[in-house]
């Protein structure tokens, strides 16, 4: 008898450790693939209808669901550590082994390489901590210059920054789009004019693109949707917190989670557009608590939405107000300081990273891109697919196969220091 | 004297349209009298309505305020930076003394330098903003700690929120200096008649400066008490507000081209903008619906103020 | 003489500033006097120019015009969204792919011009005979187009990849971009108009002292209207340039343009209090400022800098200008 239950233990190690073979990337990736449903497969038929309205499958087919490049396998623990150039704030980039560079003089040690940077709004924590470390992996190599612009949120100007870009001719040129469409045709002039050019996290509508570097949008929306099955079991009412109408961030995410969850029986009390503001969400958050006493989910696509959103919650004192009295369940993504610490003291319930920390990745990026251009390497992918990473809880559980990783467990969490 | 009694006229008017609005509002939307969302309406919209004093005032002397944005943002960004002294009294200071002398500056612009306000504070709005930014490497500061920094957006005394007592306060405050103080006399004469008031320049320009430096300190205060709301001091706060601030003075009765509208008038109609905002909120309209709402509503609004005023002439 | 000299720079001020500006450019960067940057920086003054001309017309009666922002997109968006509108019903293509349009350009812009008139005959006659405050009645507007363009647009852009449009964005003609070509001609043509035409004298007359020009039988009404529609039919033109440049119209462009417009049109020395000012006026304060923006790009100036930098000149320049404290039309 002794044997057979050591044999069972046996048996059971065997399997909990296939478990861990299979990784994280690729747990996802199959779980994506798991979820992926046209609105008309959809059991829950308002969730549907909700999923066509606002046109998510366009962005979720467009989107793809690919391994890593090389063969990379990621596991939480890698990354370099440093202080942010712009920030001043200390910063573990996970990232900074995917796709290496060595440190020191690059490509052709006596040329001078300058690279272009444009993003917008260097105020919010997310996006500093992208030009962080793309201005940390520029500082590595001497023979880099790099040059940041901020575009404010005005797409014009950030088309004419590229344009500027091309007249100075920049080496290379990595941009942050905030929008798609009108981020066209300014890559696409500085490709016809032999400069290659990085997207980061969202995409340019720009066949001719050197390289997109992509976040795990996917990834987020599905895990938050998982992890409300997993606690909810399959009923509450939802308000959504979103990022700008028709842009790449939003309409991932909450496609996705609608995937995830459209065949239970939620309800969206409310979707909302508060495009990134701690302020708008606040706002908005306490209109639709006013409006509906039985919220019991609220659902965010990024980190300052959700933190005003909880502060929203927490000054009309409806934490605790789902129906039965209990609390009500806060899904974020964006694993800044402030949202983990909340996770810590349990009022977010779980995030879902979403790391800022890719500047490093585009930057190394297009320097390979001019290396090819000078025959010195192989040109890199023109997707670079970045690892999906597990969603962030404060105690660690199973969910769905993807093991959750406790808030003291994740050193990536970027922005200030929260108490 | 005369003049005192055509404002409350209008004052009147904006009084009747306020209640038939909030009457309107109840019908439509049950949960709009509700305790907790009537002290929404007001902890949302007094941060705007305490710029608008501040902007009345700069009206009523015949200029214009661009900058009050900036100069929260400013003031607020500055105060921020010394949050890990732990002393509320001192951070709460600094930020009072930025936003005063960031309009004492536009004062100075616009008297000493005779630059036009619209031109001055176009200029201000920019550099003053950016100098926030600079100075804080646009980063956020958290003043979370500072007990009674939060205090002035999270307290009660007794049931009230602070933040209403606050509103109260300075409505009261601003009243009393606009209506019954030689300064806010002052501030009518300048506004009305800017030739006239040349001949004595010492007072055109004193008025102008009053006007402006108290408009800076109303900017530093709204911005901290909205800092405190969000339990983040954000350099990025403000944008746009400038705008909608000069549409609640607006319809609250000041004149472009000075020398009218009153603290009582910018009251009712911040609350009317907040009870217009709140409704569409509750009815669940997307942030661009309602503002083409708004727009037409502000349009009514200042069209029936028109035909108002000359039914009863 | 020496008067003659002197008078040449207070008339011609900015021109020289402009050519001092472009002088710094080319001592200080490489790359300042090259074909691509020059092509850029003319480029780039058209749409903001083309607004500020059009905010001139109104400041010069004395009113303001804050919805030209707005309606610069608000014309392409609502021709895109009404024909596939009219597309749906009497079944004819209009958007392929959800949002690439791909239809008349021609549509585009004849709905796009009759909007601004449109816009602007709305705004003259809220101001003249609604008595609403100009800052009021084209806040309003601008508030309600911004609203409209995410509406009619349900937030997601449309793609103009037409060539048949978007050669207005990349054709040169001798090595000039057509966006400049378009606004210089617009503003010789603005400037004959205020110079020689009964249309000047009327407007410059309203701006010197309403109350006696109206008293002097002037249809006050009329001119101030015309000139709110002339800002937006300024702002349609600017907007076609804008959207066939980009290739794309999406409801959050477009934001703060007006602002920038003003600042230029100051900057230039066209008076908010009405009557000093002219097309000239607005056209010398665009290619300062656009000369102004290309030397900041060409040094890599930080934004917030750069912001800083923009906010004071805008200043100093007013006040410069204050001093010589000019009449007249120039």
């Amino acid at each position: 008898m002794i044997n057979t239950k050591l044999l069972i233990l046996f048996i059971a190690i065997l399997f909990s450790a296939n478990s861990y073979a299979k990784d994280i990337h690729t747990n996802i990736n199959d779980l994506i693939a798991e979820n992926q449903k046209g609105y008309k497969d959809f059991k829950n038929k308002d969730l549907g209808k909700f999923f066509k309205k606002d046109g998510f499958k366009d962005f979720l087919d467009a989107y793809p669901v690919t391994s890593l490049t090389g063969g990379f396998e990621w596991k939480p623990g890698m990354g370099r550590e440093f202080i942010g150039p712009l920030s001043g704030l200390p910063i573990k980039a996970p990232f900074s082994d995917y796709i290496p560079l060595p440190d020191g003089p690059v490509l052709d040690p006596n040329k001078t390489y300058r690279i272009g940077f444009v993003y917008h709004w260097g105020f919010h924590p997310w996006l500093i901590s992208l030009a962080d470390t793309a201005v940390y992996e520029a500082s590595l190599h001497s023979n880099v210059e790099i040059e940041i612009l901020d575009a404010e949120g005005d797409d014009n100007k950030m088309g004419q920054m590229i344009d500027d870009f091309i007249a100075k001719k920049m080496d290379a040129i990595v941009m942050w789009p905030a929008r798609e469409a009108p981020m066209g045709p300014p890559v696409e002039r500085a490709e016809a004019a032999n400069i290659p050019v990085v997207s980061l996290d969202r995409r340019a509508a720009a066949p001719n693109i050197s390289t997109e570097v992509l976040g795990n949008f996917y990834a987020n929306g599905l895990q938050q949707g998982l992890f409300l099955n997993h606690v909810a079991g399959g009923e509450g009412n939802i308000i959504m917190n979103r990022k700008p109408l028709g842009s790449t961030a939003d309409a991932m995410r909450s496609g996705a989670f609608l995937e995830a969850i459209g065949d239970y029986n939620y309800v969206i009390s409310e979707s909302m557009h508060t495009n990134s503001s701690r302020k708008a969400a606040f706002e908005a958050t306490q209109d639709a608590l006013q409006a509906h006493d039985d919220v019991s989910v609220i659902f965010n696509t990024g980190g300052e939405e959700a933190l005003g959103a909880l502060d929203a919650v927490k000054e009309a004192n409806r934490l605790n107000t789902a129906p039965g009295g209990k609390k009500i369940i806060i899904l974020v993504n964006d694993d800044s300081k402030e949202t983990v610490n909340e996770v810590r003291k349990g009022n977010m319930d779980v995030v879902v990273p979403y790391t800022p920390l890719l500047g490093g990745i585009g930057v190394r990026a297009a320097l390979l891109h001019i290396g090819a251009k000078e025959g010195l390497n192989a040109k890199p992918p023109k997707q670079i697919i970045t690892p999906n990473l597990p969603m962030i809880t404060k105690e660690k559980m199973i969910i769905s196969g993807i093991t959750t990783i406790t808030p003291d467990e994740w050193p990536y969490a970027y922005g200030p220091e929260a108490e | 004297m005369l003049k005192n009694i055509k404002n409350l006229g209008s004052n009147t008017n904006l009084l009747i349209l306020f209640f038939i609005l909030c009457t309107f509002a109840v019908f439509i939307s049950p949960a709009f009298l509700d305790f907790n969302n009537i002290q929404n309406i007001i902890r949302t919209v007094m941060v705007l309505g305490i710029i608008a004093f501040g902007l009345t005032m700069v009206m009523i002397v015949g200029e214009i305020d661009l900058s009050v944005g900036s100069i929260a943002a400013f003031s607020c960004a500055f105060g921020g930076m010394f949050v890990d002294s732990n002393s509320s009294f001192l951070v709460i200071m600094l930020t009072l003394f930025a936003g005063t002398f960031c309009g004492f500056l536009n004062g100075l612009g616009v008297t000493f330098f005779k630059v036009p306000s619209l031109v001055m504070t176009l200029g201000t709005m920019a550099i003053i903003r950016n100098a926030g930014y600079i100075m804080t490497n646009g980063q956020a500061a958290y003043p979370t700690k500072l007990n009674i920094y939060m205090a002035s957006a999270k307290g009660y005394i007794g049931n009230i929120p602070i933040p209403v007592i606050i509103f109260i306060l300075l409505s009261i405050i601003f009243t009393i200096i606009v209506r019954y103080s030689t300064v806010g006399k002052s501030l009518y004469v300048v506004g009305a008649n800017n030739v006239a008031s040349l001949l004595s320049g010492i007072q055109n320009n004193s008025a102008k400066i009053i006007a402006f430096t108290l408009c800076g300190l109303c900017c530093s205060i709204a911005g901290l008490i909205q800092s405190a709301r969000l339990g983040q001091i954000d350099p990025h706060m403000g944008i746009g507000w400038e705008l909608t601030v000069i549409a609640i003075a607006v319809l609250g009765g000041a004149s472009l081209y000075g020398g009218k509208g009153s603290i009582e008038g910018t009251i009712i109609a911040t609350l009317i903008i907040g009870v217009i905002n709140n409704l569409l909120n509750l009815l669940g309209m997307s942030n661009h619906s309602q503002e083409v709402v708004i727009a037409f509503i502000i349009i009514a609004m200042v069209l029936l103020h028109n035909f108002g005023k000359d039914a009863k002439r | 003489m020496f008067k003659l000299i002197n008078n040449f720079f207070s008339n011609h001020f900015l021109l020289f500033i402009f050519f001092v500006i472009c002088l710094i450019g080319t001592f200080t960067s490489e790359y300042f006097f090259t074909v691509t940057n020059l092509q850029n920086m003319i480029r780039n003054m058209a749409v903001p120019g083309l607004l500020a001309l059009g905010v001139s017309f109104v400041f010069l009666v004395s009113r303001i015009d804050l919805s030209v922002g707005s309606l610069t997109i608000f014309g392409p968006i609502l021709a895109v969204s009404s024909l596939a509108f009219l597309g749906d019903i009497f079944d004819f293509k209009v958007l392929i792919k959800g949002n690439q349009y791909a239809n008349s350009a021609m549509y585009l812009v004849i709905v796009s011009l009759i909007t601004g008139i449109v816009v602007g005959v709305l705004n003259g006659v809220g101001v003249m005979y609604g008595k609403i405050t100009s800052f009021i009645m084209t806040l309003a507007m601008m508030k309600a187009l911004w609203g409209l363009n995410y509406v009619l647009t349900h937030g997601h852009a449309y793609y103009l990849q037409i060539p048949t449009f978007t050669w207005m964005g990349t054709l040169n003609i001798f090595h000039i971009p057509f966006m400049t070509w378009v606004y210089v001609i617009m503003t010789i043509i603005a400037a004959f108009i205020m110079r020689y035409t009964i249309v000047g004298r009327r407007i410059y007359a309203i701006g010197g002292d309403e109350k006696t020009a109206r008293l002097a039988g002037i249809n006050v009404t009329f001119w101030i209207i015309s000139a709110f529609v002339m800002s937006s039919f300024c702002a349609s033109v600017a907007g076609l340039l804008f959207s066939s440049r980009l290739q794309t119209v999406d409801a959050p462009l477009a934001v703060g343009f007006e602002l920038t417009a003003i600042a230029f049109a100051v900057v230039g020395g066209v008076s908010l209090t009405g009557g000093r000012g002219s097309p000239y006026r607005a056209f010398l304060g665009t290619i300062v400022m656009g000369a102004l923006f290309s030397l900041f790009s060409m040094w890599g100036l930080n934004t917030w800098h750069r912001n800083i930098v923009v906010g004071i000149i805008i200043i100093l320049v007013v006040m410069l200008d204050q001093r010589k404290n000019r009449f007249g039309r120039i």
